[in-house]
């Protein structure tokens, strides 16, 4: 199914960070995707946000905003995240490894290697001033 | 989310109920260290109530085995799938013991 694009802009903050994933999981199950993927979505654009306002604003005082983006094709739902921190690219980050043991491990760290397991795809751009992170859930159907 | 702490002889019972996400899980870091703190090293955390958890309620309670490792535990009881998962994508499932009941966990010390 094709359909327009929904969008919501947050305030940067993390008490904002709920409206986003309750807007993703709204858009995700209109979009048809199953219980199990809009959870993913859920939690993929929860650790996203959070990334977003603890590391890219940080030291701006909650001035910035985040816009989210969905829309979906008849293969995919696609959820776009645009802000205007610094460039940074999340998914070239070097990730925790899950296989180490609790003396080589630091408490947190998780987010980036969340969203890259939960999601289909995720990729990075850079234009415009803004930061665009794009994660995309495949249809587990898709349709003739 | 709601935290529940309950004392089972020497073994500390912490049963958590709700969404455990980056604007609350600082709660549940200071109720686990206060706990630790007070000289309660034997923990259960029972997250049957549990319906989410982001990577930022994993940051409480890895820190909070990393605090009574040598002294005692963090011991997990009946995550739901979802929290199972969370678990799993982290490696946890293999570095916490899990239960699938907190009478078993708390049993277990």
């Amino acid at each position: 199914m094709n359909s327009g694009v929904s969008h919501l802009r947050i305030a940067g903050l993390l008490e904002q960070v709920a409206l986003a994933c309750e807007f993703v999981v709204q858009e995700a199950r209109k979009a048809g995707l199953d219980d199990h993927a809009v959870y993913h979505c859920e939690l993929a654009v929860d650790e996203a946000c959070t990334n977003i306002v603890e590391h890219g604003f940080r030291l701006r005082g909650g001035q910035q905003s985040i816009d989210i983006f969905c829309h979906s094709d008849s293969r995919r739902f696609i959820i776009t995240l645009v802000d205007d921190a610094p460039p940074f690219n999340p998914l070239t980050q070097a990730e925790p490894d899950p296989r180490a043991p609790l003396e080589q491990r630091s408490s947190g760290g998780w987010g980036i290697h969340f969203i890259k397991q939960l999601m289909d795809e995720a990729t990075y751009q850079y234009h415009d001033n803004r930061n665009h992170l794009t994660l995309v859930k495949f249809f587990r159907d898709i349709p003739n | 989310m709601n935290i529940n702490i309950s004392a089972h002889d020497q073994v500390t019972l912490v049963e958590v109920s709700g969404r455990i996400d980056s604007m609350n899980a600082h709660q549940l870091g200071e109720a686990l260290s206060a706990e630790i703190d007070s000289g309660h090293t034997q923990i259960v955390l029972d997250l049957a109530n549990v319906e989410y958890m982001s990577s930022a309620g994993l940051r409480e309670i890895v820190s909070a085995l990393k605090k009574v490792r040598g002294t005692g535990d963090v011991r997990l009881s009946q995550p739901s799938p979802r929290v199972q998962e969370v678990l799993e994508m982290a490696g946890l499932d293999t570095i916490f013991q899990i239960f699938p009941n907190p009478i078993e966990a708390v049993g277990s010390y």
